[in-house]
């Protein structure tokens, strides 16, 4: 029974009609962060999104979504439109560490709610694809010091009440939504820093269980994002090591991760980032974790952290 | 930060959590070391730091701000630099942003250097040439020294240092504003200053009124074009209105601020503006 779920999650991120790389990318599939939503604001910006996308076949999206006022709902339906038309799944992204307290689990469950709705409001093609969280809990300087356990349950209790959330809405059938097309439930995902299944002391008893909490994550969740923020592929410390144990359990759990790379330049540590090498050289170091999780089901491919510098480390830099 | 200073109320609104689990939305318009002005249906309110939990504002960006100003006041360097990165990735064109990252780097250079100085408000007369005074609220240029670097700026006596680095400067101690400004010689601070300008007509003898053109920028009010009347009461391009003869005009539209710019062709008009001056630090008052 997981299997099917599997393969129509890949599918959902993969898109329709995402073509094997003709350069020397490779296999996807490619997800990308887009943080500033002032690119599907304009016509220009969502066709340079749309043929960026295109061009390196980037066929899934986190785009930033949290603000729902009427002119920024056009903008997204405007987007969604353009997006789905290429086969690009777009996932509403949003996130803040203090959602990780349980005080305020009320805003980023009204921020699904708004997605949801937004979704009941408008025909398929103009329809979010997926949920996707950007928490981050441990920027909370001295919460996460003092109190990590009370952060990381909050954290765990939240995309769990996001999954009930999303389950309902597709238990009680949108009849609306139904009547205007097919019905296709949004997905949750999330990113979580490779670093959260290698630290003993992040292991968490919740439900029962004591776990990582990216594990626990991923028993609630459709997928992740594993934050993998190395730019090398190969050794103790790199990328393929410290996705590893994310991608094992998420076969086990019948889920995916997505490996998330970073590319933005001037960032320390240096080795953190792709940014101010090279597209060659990133490829290739993309390539060396492909091949090495070739044939794993757990396996969802790269995301690319952001459009911005994604687009300067492939744009700007040799191929 | 002084903030919001100028646009058009937002369909959301921002959130204070306080400690006693109370709640109050409306829209924070100033944030200062040890309070929060917001406007809510009843008007502005001061509401005191030391009562709130959390503040969530409805803009993303403004939140990773927060935080990062949080964190950096918790000594977290590293999740501040995180979280004002994040906020330049909601929005690159955001200059509050990029002023708190310039304001890290600058919080570092000062503390790796040598200048935890005995006594910051006798520094700033001997290196900058200026001399501070204390009022209710902001600090104001009591002095300055002829041909320093502060008077070289283009800073004057009356102004009041409103922000360094975007960060609001009110309701602190001299000390604590002249250690900011005190650095590595050489190296950039961003000084915000406000200060009163009057435009009177028939200064200069056949020119038109009011000899300035305003538009709404994301900031606020902000002064588009001077022409010589402008320009002889001191005003530049891009300073940005505060208030008009006394009024904020953080919740003015541009359209009502226009007429009344127009209607006080007569008697004058008295703006109060908000300049920023990028300063090379100096060695000594020269």
């Amino acid at each position: 029974m997981r299997r099917p779920l599997l393969v129509a999650l890949l599918g959902l991120l993969v898109g329709v009609g995402a073509a094997p790389s003709p350069s020397a990318a490779p296999p996807g599939p490619y997800a990308m962060w887009v943080w500033d939503m002032r690119h599907v604001t304009t016509d220009d910006g969502r066709a340079q999104l749309v043929t960026f996308c295109r061009a390196h076949q980037i066929s899934s999206l986190y785009l930033s979504a949290y603000q729902f006022a009427p002119v920024q709902a056009q903008q997204y339906r405007a987007f969604l439109r353009q997006a789905h038309r290429e086969g690009i799944a777009v996932h509403a992204l949003a996130g803040d560490p203090r959602w990780a307290l349980s005080r305020y689990h009320s805003l980023p469950l009204a921020w699904v709610q708004q997605v949801v709705a937004f979704n009941d409001d408008g025909p398929p093609e103009e329809r979010f694809d997926g949920v996707h969280t950007d928490i981050e809990p441990y920027l909370l300087s001295r919460a996460w010091m003092e109190h990590p356990a009370q952060l990381i349950g909050g954290l765990l209790d939240l995309h769990a009440k996001m999954a009930a959330l999303l389950r309902m809405e597709q238990q009680d059938g949108p009849a609306g939504q139904t009547a205007r097309g097919t019905y296709r439930p949004l997905r949750l995902g999330a990113d979580v820093p490779f670093w959260f299944d290698d630290d003993p002391t992040y292991l968490i008893q919740w439900h029962e269980h004591v776990l990582p909490p990216s594990h626990h994550l991923l028993d609630i969740a459709d997928y992740l994002t594993v934050m993998a923020y190395r730019n090398y592929a190969e050794g103790s410390e790199g990328v393929i090591e410290i996705s590893r144990r994310e991608l094992d359990y998420a076969e086990q759990a019948g889920k995916f991760i997505v490996i998330g790379q970073e590319t933005q330049a001037d960032l320390f540590p240096a080795y953190v980032t792709y940014g101010g090498t090279s597209a060659a050289y990133f490829w290739g170091e993309l390539r060396k974790v492909a091949a090495a999780f070739q044939g794993r089901h757990g396996f969802g491919g790269f995301a690319f952290h952001h459009y911005e510098s994604v687009q300067k480390l492939l744009e700007t830099s040799d191929r | 930060m002084v903030v919001g200073l100028g646009f058009a109320a937002p369909a959301q609104a921002d959130e204070i959590y306080f400690t006693s689990g109370r709640t109050l939305k409306g829209l924070v318009v100033e944030e200062h070391l040890d309070r929060l002005l917001i406007s809510t249906v009843d008007g502005e309110q001061v509401i005191w730091r030391h009562d709130v939990d959390q503040v969530f504002f409805d803009d993303p960006e403004r939140n990773y701000l927060y935080l990062g100003n949080e964190a950096l006041a918790s000594g977290d360097v590293n999740s501040a630099l995180t979280l004002y990165q994040r906020a330049i990735q909601l929005n690159p064109s955001w200059e509050e942003a990029r002023d708190a990252l310039r304001r890290l780097d600058d919080r570092q250079r000062r503390m790796t250097g040598a200048w935890a100085v005995e006594d910051p408000v006798r520094a700033l007369q001997a290196t900058w040439g200026l001399t501070l005074s204390a009022t209710e609220d902001y600090p104001v240029i009591a002095a300055v020294t002829p041909q320093s670097a502060s008077a070289q700026g283009g800073m004057a006596v009356g102004d009041a240092v409103a922000a360094i680095w975007g960060e609001s400067m009110g309701y602190r101690s001299l000390a604590q504003v002249a250690e900011r400004l005190l650095g590595p010689a050489g190296t950039d601070v961003k000084v915000t200053i406000r200060r009163e300008v009057a435009v009177r007509p028939g200064t200069v003898p056949n020119t038109p009124w009011p000899g300035f053109g305003v538009t709404m920028a994301p900031d606020g009010l902000t002064i588009s074009e001077v022409g010589v009347l402008g320009t002889a009461a001191g005003l530049q391009a891009g300073d940005l209105v505060v208030a008009l003869d006394g009024q904020p005009t953080r919740y003015l539209p541009l359209g009502q601020a226009r007429a009344a710019i127009d209607k006080a062709r007569t008697a004058g008009l008295q703006l109060r503006i908000h300049r920023h001056f990028l300063m090379h630090r100096p060695t000594s008052s020269s």
